[in-house]
């Protein structure tokens, strides 16, 4: 098999936004990444529990504002983080492509459950009204791999997509192994049997 | 049973489970559980949701375990075509030569339907793909005159209130983009022809994804002519029959490469009205049609756009090579 290489990342955790933010995260000596007043939730119920949050979260900053509206957070932070990835390896830079084409650039990623609040707002009114009623602008985050294909619509990504469902901690191996086996079967450019392209 | 179709060695057995009623002497323990999940009340309007309790993978987690299974266990959420994305990601693991055999299926269990299952349905409302005459493929009259006023919630809340109506939002419709839409479904046909090294001309039956819907006919009737064939393919949609899950529906169509499938010879039928009135396919309806069926093409979307998607997976699925 071929090796992989990593060659752009984009970075979103509770160190910051942005490569930069992660890698003087990762040099300094001692980090606090939790924080005592949380935004997401609510957390005076719980409060011996560590919380920690991507501090200042800003997507309309990076992917403007256009369509975010419906978009859960968990779309947000990929889009974000995909956003900044392809910017950071040079794929694509201010909307452009420009070291490979849209056909060969493509998505794998992973999750645990998907969207929460996407899954848990959309139950109830599913079990106890008719599922017509639903709201079709928020209906698809209830899918587990929204997020992933939120992110080939908004960078215009046609190669393969691929959400995994894995049990957490581990998801972000078996997305190297996913584009491992999408690589070596011909689904990317470059690839050393000549196949066709996706 | 995809072990067993295969002439592959069937797994060894596991130790028994407590709870299994196989293996607990006769007490039953799993049959008074499910009893009393089926017994337990409706839920209220007040309850709180609650997060679902089992993790998808865990599904095929337990099936590499009791298949005692070496290689890579992965599981693709994909909505309606996730059973297309399974077995298309198996086909990619043989051709970067990473595994020799997978097992690939699509599962119903953890998704929670209940969006559309068709003996729930009012007949009415039942899902008829390419039937220009069921109900709700004319647009009713006061979608019609809706292009010149607001489509959202006319009627104020307290005037509903003093007719004693029960409040109802009323949604305005999800947009679609049929022509995108259309175009990603051709190519991806066009494609799983391409990789298969066949010509249009050589598919013989078209396993449609069918929701029976207008904007879904629309896409369809597109990738029909997108298949650039001389002539018109046989097309049909088991979710006439089955209801539209949305785990397994691309695989729970019967498929072509099982054994029994290619020894009736059949193409399954959609299930219409007596006389459908069809425009563009050759809609197999009602009845199976006998005929080859070597070649089919199973088409699944899923939808990563409000509507309907530019984004759909198609399966070419021929005839096993002799071992």
């Amino acid at each position: 098999m071929r090796p992989l290489a990593i060659t752009g990342l984009g970075v979103v955790s509770a160190a910051g936004v942005g490569y930069d933010r992660f890698r003087e995260a990762a040099g300094a000596a001692e980090v606090d990444l939790f924080t005592a007043a949380p935004t997401t939730f609510a957390h005076a119920p719980h409060p011996a529990l560590r919380v920690a949050e991507v501090p200042a979260f800003d997507p309309k900053a990076v992917v403007g504002d256009k369509g975010l509206r419906n978009n859960d957070r968990l779309t947000r932070l990929l889009l974000v983080a995909s956003r900044l990835g392809l910017a950071h390896a040079g794929i694509k830079v201010d909307g452009a492509f420009t070291a490979l084409g849209a056909d060969a650039v493509g998505v794998c990623a992973s999750t645990a459950y998907g969207s929460i609040k996407g899954h848990l707002g959309a139950r109830p009114r599913r079990r106890l009204e008719d599922p017509r009623y639903l709201n079709p602008g928020k209906f698809p985050n209830t899918v587990i791999n929204s997020a992933a294909g939120y992110v080939s619509i908004w960078d215009d990504l046609r190669a393969r997509n691929a959400c995994l469902v894995t049990n957490g901690p581990t998801g972000g191996v078996d997305v190297f192994d996913c584009a491992a086996t999408y690589l070596g079967a011909g689904a990317g450019e470059g690839d050393p049997r000549g196949a066709e392209r996706p | 049973m995809a072990v067993a179709d295969r002439p592959l060695d069937p797994p060894p057995p596991l130790r028994p489970r407590l709870g299994d009623p196989r293996h607990d002497h006769g007490r039953g323990r799993r049959d008074h559980r499910a009893r009393r999940r089926v017994d337990a009340p409706r839920p209220r309007r007040d309850e709180p949701p609650r997060a679902p309790k089992y993790a998808p993978y865990l599904l095929s987690m337990a099936v590499a375990r009791r298949l005692r299974t070496r290689g890579q266990v992965l599981t693709l959420p994909a909505a309606c075509a996730a059973g297309n994305y399974a077995i298309g990601y198996a086909s990619d693991l043989l051709r970067a030569d990473r595994a020799d055999v997978v097992v690939t299926g699509a599962s119903e269990m953890l998704q929670e339907v209940g969006t559309a299952s068709a003996p729930r349905r009012p007949r009415a409302e039942r899902c008829q793909p390419f039937d220009l005459n069921r109900p709700q493929a004319h647009p009713r009259r006061r979608e019609r005159r809706s292009c010149s006023r607001p489509k959202t919630t006319p009627r104020p809340a307290a005037r509903q209130h003093r007719r004693g109506r029960r409040l109802r939002p009323r949604l305005r419709r999800a947009p679609h983009h049929p022509p995108r839409a259309r175009g990603g479904a051709s190519s991806a046909m066009r494609e799983a022809i391409a990789r298969s090294g066949l010509s249009p001309d050589e598919v013989d039956f078209v396993n449609a994804h069918g929701t029976g819907t207008r904007a879904n006919d629309s896409v369809e009737h597109g990738r029909a002519r997108g298949l650039r064939r001389a002539k018109r393919v046989p097309v049909s949609s088991v979710k006439s029959m089955l209801g539209h899950t949305m785990g397994a529906s691309a695989r729970r169509r019967p498929s072509p490469a099982s054994r029994r499938s290619r020894a009736e010879s059949a193409r399954r039928p959609s299930r219409t009205r007596p006389r459908p009135r069809v425009r563009c396919v050759d809609l197999v309806a009602n009845a199976a049609r006998s005929g080859p069926a070597d070649v089919v093409i199973n088409n699944a979307l899923a939808f990563y756009r409000p509507a309907t998607t530019p984004c759909c997976s198609s399966l070419k699925l021929a005839p096993a090579r002799p071992r």
